[in-house]
């Protein structure tokens, strides 16, 4: 039972959300020297009076709560919760002021759906953008990838505050024993594939003859969408605009990295290469692609109106990918989904609705709590069909031996059905604004597991309350409910202190 | 024979009214991009003309090159060729206005030779608006209300520093 909250958490909890504010507002420094190295002098005032604000609110709040001690668990949980909001504001304000949004309200959507590398989009006018507000929208997504707290926090504190922050930002293993190691750890990786990924996209970029400078710049945005498996693109057509399989390639190559456990990257890259073949997770993850990528071609068969199989491949293959990895890219015009087949929208729903692995940039269920509940229902089914006082144990490899426990199969559970729930509840406030069920229930996964794939309702004139319902999802979905569950139980027992 | 006469004008009347609304594939006539989206099974393989934007880049080598043309909120790649590419002065980026471009080509629904893209291959593109650089729109009010703020800020973070300070010295206040 979480114990209440008290007045006296108010303090310690705005004083670390200052810090946050203020490490967001540092972070527009880099969207700034992008509009001032481009010569792009509107944006760079909008990125410049945005830092200003964010240092002014920052230390607002650290002059008024100076105080600073170690957060409780509690404490870290809304920390977490309340930083996304406040960074969702802070990161729409030069969105808003660049005039590719309809209102606030969009840029605010925009910006959540980047930090929770969803990869839905309201803009208008994408191809006109300035650099430095096309860089901002995909810098968002590597920051949200990584935590949002954590990248503003890593730098800034110490002790244990840190390692409730990481908790709340939906990350349950520590892949290191200390939390600062593990943190470390999942930049290096991080940036280490920055640099092979951005080296290979500059370099199938500049072979299309694109201008080196842009192509660099494209090369980085690709990356950071792909590896945090947010699936925003420079251009409005996404994927599409490049007409470039080998950019498909390379974009499924690091989207299912990036879906890959940072635990079993760590593994690998400390010279296990087995783990691989060993990974419990990793092979229910290779096998669900397959089972949904079966729906969808099953779908397909009294459908096939592709003039040979290379086309249906990538047609297919690639949005499967993408759906199930959460990176939300795409290599098809959104249009295009409203001619698949309805049995190949319900494959990539699935696929959608499952996400990637734990400890990943992935989104939705996760793999792992899918595998945890087989394995309880096999051990329950093993018990129910045993003589009386046989101990059945079942076990699994995931990095290490794990024997499965209760414990284990009911977390896993209630995640599942917390999930489900989530999915279903936006499919039927999409219904209730008038939208078809399966397209609701489509951009209602998209936007709960932080996909981003959309069959056409995500648009500048959806209605804001779709809008607002999506954002929520999206918070929701990325912070895997704990700490917004901790925040609404916070800000209740303000009204009605115990 | 009169009647024979009359019926067949009647046929044809009765089709004209029928098919009024009907949009006729005529490879001259320019067709909105949404239209291949809509109905694209109906233009597959058929020579169609569209007009657009050029957005972004112009990409390939040697003989084949991509270009991406938005008419409303609709794109479509066009596959030109080195010739065709030399027309082409502005791409539609931050600042730069496109070239608006015509183009008549083979519409593709799944381009056998491009691994199943949606595409057309222009025989021929013209420009019929040429695009041009858009002068940046900077306004003072942002500028004065920034320096505002950074005066604030500046006075907050000197404020905060000196309270650190102060800390350091004294302790944590109780």
């Amino acid at each position: 039972m979480i114990p209440y909250f008290s007045r006296e958490d108010i303090g310690p909890i705005l004083h670390y959300l200052g810090k946050v504010v203020k490490g967001l507002g540092v972070l527009m420094l880099v969207p700034f020297f992008i509009g001032v190295l481009n010569k792009e002098w509107a944006p760079a005032i909008d990125f410049l009076f945005t830092f200003l604000l964010s240092l002014a609110i920052g230390s607002v709040l650290l002059l008024v709560f100076e105080e600073e001690k170690d957060l409780n668990w509690r404490q870290g949980m809304s920390v977490v919760a309340l930083s996304w909001v406040v960074a969702m504001f802070l990161g729409a304000i030069p969105l808003c002021l660049s005039g590719h949004y309809l209102s606030f309200l969009d840029a605010s959507f925009e910006a959540m759906s980047a930090f929770a590398t969803t990869g839905l989009t309201v803009v208008r006018d994408l191809e006109h953008m300035s650099y430095a507000c096309n860089f901002w929208r995909h810098f968002m997504c590597f920051i949200g990838g990584q935590g949002i707290i954590l990248v503003a926090l890593t730098f800034f504190v110490r002790g244990g505050s840190v390692f409730k922050v990481y908790m709340g930002e939906a990350r349950e293993e520590k892949i290191m024993p200390n939390i600062i190691q593990t943190a470390r750890f999942i930049w290096f990786v991080s940036l280490t594939y920055l640099v092979i990924g951005t080296a290979l996209f500059f370099g199938i970029n500049v072979g299309q003859n694109i201008s080196s400078g842009r192509a660099l710049f494209h090369a980085i945005c690709l990356f950071m969408a792909g590896w945090d498996t947010a699936g925003f693109s420079v251009q409005s057509q996404n994927i599409a605009y490049y007409h470039n399989p080998l950019i498909d390639l390379v974009t499924a190559m690091f989207v299912l990295l990036g879906a890959v456990n940072f635990g079993v990257h760590y593994v690998v890259w400390t010279g296990k290469p087995r783990e691989l073949l060993k990974n419990y997770e990793l092979k229910l993850y290779m096998t669900s692609i397959l089972a949904t990528f079966f729906i969808v071609c099953a779908g397909f068969v009294m459908y096939f109106k592709f003039p040979d199989f290379i086309s249906f491949f990538r047609e297919s293959f690639y949005q499967l990918i993408s759906a199930h990895t959460g990176v939300g890219y795409s290599n098809i015009a959104v249009q295009n989904f409203a001619c698949w087949p309805t049995l190949a929208i319900l494959g990539i729903i699935i696929a959608m609705g499952l996400g990637g692995s734990s400890t990943s940039t992935a989104g939705g269920i996760k793999i792992l709590r899918i595998g945890i509940l087989l394995k309880g229902i096999k051990k329950e089914l093993k018990i129910l069909t045993s003589p009386e006082a046989t101990v059945v144990v079942e076990r699994f490899h995931h990095i290490r031996d794990i024997t499965v426990e209760d414990n284990h199969v009911k977390m896993a559970a209630i995640m599942i059905l917390l999930y489900i729930a989530l999915y279903i509840a936006g499919g039927i406030i999409g219904v209730s604004f008038g939208y078809p069920f399966l397209s609701a229930l489509f951009e209602s996964v998209s936007a709960s597991a932080n996909v981003g794939l959309s069959m056409g309702i995500t648009s500048p004139f959806m209605p804001s309350g779709l809008k607002i319902t999506y954002i929520i999802q999206m918070w929701i979905g990325r912070l895997e409910f704990l700490s917004v569950f901790v925040l609404i139980r916070f800000l209740l027992s303000l009204k009605s202190p115990e | 024979m009169k009647k024979t006469g009359i019926f067949i004008v009647a046929i044809i009347l009765l089709y004209g009214i029928v098919f009024a609304d009907t949009e006729i594939n005529s490879p001259d006539k320019t067709l909105p991009v949404r239209v291949l989206f809509e109905d694209g099974y109906r233009y597959d393989g058929q020579k169609v003309t569209v007009a657009g934007e050029v957005i972004g880049d112009i990409m390939g080598n040697g003989e084949q090159y991509w270009i991406n043309i938005k008419d409303e909120d609709f794109f479509i790649g066009i596959v030109i060729n080195a010739s065709q590419k030399e027309i082409i002065r502005y791409v539609g980026r931050y600042g730069t206005k496109g070239d608006i471009v015509k183009v008549s080509g083979i519409y593709r629904l799944n381009c056998t030779a491009h691994f199943g893209e949606r595409d057309i291959h222009s025989e021929q593109i013209e420009i019929i608006e040429g695009g041009y650089e858009i002068p940046e729109d900077i306004q003072n009010k942002k500028v004065i209300i920034s320096i505002l703020l950074g005066v604030i800020t500046l006075f907050l973070l000197l404020n905060s520093q000196r309270k650190n300070l102060r800390r350091d010295i004294c302790g944590q206040p109780k």
